[in-house]
């Protein structure tokens, strides 16, 4: 019997070498075992990408210049693979990029940019000029009064706008002040005001082609992001309401209006006081959104108030789950009801453990990646360990300015 | 010199009242059709703040800079929230 087994034995890997050397290949035992684990593997490529790091564990690492299920890329470059590529993701696929988890540096975009041509510099040098002239201006406007009564105090000119004249000031109580802003010469105040800011003031819309790029690195919905905002994102950092609101701003922009949509409410709404100046903070299509996002900042801490219109809940999602959750409950509920009015909506509240954060700097990221998950419909799975990695990805989310949307996994 | 009050007519204005978060209220007069940008601007240099650190808004909506009253039907005496940056980490 044994004898038996070892002729056919040898019989099979006779057949097997034979047949690699047909295919021009030689015989490795070295390739031959590492072929052995990645039978669900399809293309070269992605064996190629697998061997370095199946040499090390049993669970298929990706390496440096290894390779992802979906981008083919790993690392930094990866990440802004999938995330332009508009992909859904798990968080095992972000895990496995390696993405660098130091700051990332921003690229600002060019602001230095010099007058291109002689006109240019012309104009540039004429502003210059300009400089003093809003003084000359203030000064007569505020010797001819003006139409609110008696004169304050001029202040000092504001420089480069030129098109910029300051009235009066009254210094009762807070500083009042009164500027009348023009965009173009025919709007200068009086003659000798005309006179003075006429060199500027002709080059009516060179002022604005003159600026450099905007300062900030893109605005949408009246929501500015500038570098120093996205700077809020790197490690051990404190996320401002910046970040917050234009990520919520192009997850809401991602996940589509109608049925499906879900709207967000900024988070400078007021968490007090007047009623009616909240509900103006609610997306104008609330009705129809099947969940409304509202990041909720008090007291240096961020937390979140998920309404499920559908269902008429409030979910509270904190990641260090502080004591108050049913006063801002509580307040949403006024404010949804008030909004609402006629209808006797019952809402539930639900207060919602969710990721805990282990540090005391981490809850806006945890709140944006709650935000992330519940619009996506998927349990939030990520844990503090995932932080530094999701902070890369949020940065990188941003400035790329779309959301990789997260699927379970 | 010439009469203001006929400048006045030509030029329809509106009158805007900026509030901080600590109820200091500063007015501005602005063209209908100028970009509110300039009233940004024009009041950040007045704080001596920086453009990034506040936040504009108005009917409890952000403001997109380049817009005029016109575009989001301002009128006179409307109130513009001006709001200081939000931070977060843990209490």
């Amino acid at each position: 019997m044994s004898f038996y087994s070892y002729i056919w034995g040898v019989f099979a890997w006779v057949c097997i070498f034979k047949t690699s050397h047909l295919c021009g290949r030689t015989f490795s035992p070295k390739r031959f075992t590492i072929a052995m684990p990645r039978q669900q593997t399809n293309t070269t490529s992605q064996r190629q990408g697998r061997r370095g790091s199946t040499r090390g564990r049993g669970a298929p690492k990706v390496t440096v210049d290894g390779s992802t299920p979906q981008a083919g890329i790993s690392g930094l470059e990866g990440l802004k693979h999938l995330i332009s590529a508009k992909s859904t993701v798990t968080l095992q696929d972000l895990r496995k990029l390696k993405v660098p988890r130091a700051a990332v540096s921003v690229v600002v975009r060019n602001s230095d940019r010099k007058p291109t041509n002689d006109a240019d510099a012309e104009i540039s040098k004429t502003s210059k000029r300009g400089r003093g002239t809003p003084e000359a201006v203030a000064d007569s406007v505020v010797e001819s009064g003006n139409g609110r009564g008696a004169p304050g105090v001029v202040v000092e000119s504001l420089p480069r706008d030129d098109d910029v004249v300051v009235v009066a000031v009254r210094n009762n109580a807070g500083a009042e002040v009164i500027v009348v802003l023009s965009s173009d010469s025919d709007s200068t105040n009086d003659g000798d005001a005309s006179d003075a800011v006429a060199p500027c003031g002709k080059s009516a819309n060179d002022p604005d082609a003159l600026q450099d790029e905007p300062p900030y690195l893109w605005g949408k919905g009246g929501l500015y992001l500038y570098r120093e905002h996205l700077e809020t994102l790197n490690q051990r950092k404190w996320v401002n309401d910046s970040v917050i609101n234009c990520y919520l701003y192009l997850l809401s922009e991602a996940c589509g209006d109608g049925e499906d949509g879900v709207g967000v409410v900024n988070s400078l709404f007021p968490t007090d006081g007047d009623v009616e100046k909240a509900v103006a903070f609610l997306p104008d299509n609330y009705c129809q959104c099947r969940l409304i996002l509202i990041p909720v900042h008090c007291k240096n801490h961020w937390a979140l108030v998920a309404a499920h219109m559908h269902s008429s809940e409030l979910h509270y999602w904190d990641s260090n789950q502080l004591p108050g959750s049913e006063t801002i409950l509580n307040w949403i509920e006024v404010i949804l009801k008030h909004a609402q009015k006629g209808t006797d909506h019952k809402w539930t509240h639900v207060v919602k453990g969710g990721p805990k954060q282990k540090n005391g700097d981490d809850c806006g990221v945890f709140v944006l990646q709650n935000c992330l998950c519940i619009a996506c419909g998927i349990a939030p799975d990520f844990t503090q360990n995932d932080i530094p990695l999701l902070r890369t990805v949020v940065q990188q989310e941003l400035l790329l300015e779309t959301v990789l949307k997260r699927r379970e996994g | 010199m010439a009469d203001q009050g006929d400048v006045k007519a030509e030029v329809p204005q509106v009158s805007l009242k900026v509030v901080n978060a600590d109820g200091a209220e500063m007015y501005f007069k602005i063209k209908r059709g100028t970009q509110l940008k300039k009233l940004m601007d024009a009041y950040c240099k007045k704080q001596g703040i920086s453009r990034q650190s506040v936040r504009f808004l108005f009917d409890g909506s952000p403001i997109d800079e380049n817009k005029t009253p016109d575009d989001i039907g301002m009128e006179d005496d409307d109130v513009i929230d001006a709001m200081v940056e939000q931070t977060g980490g843990l209490l």
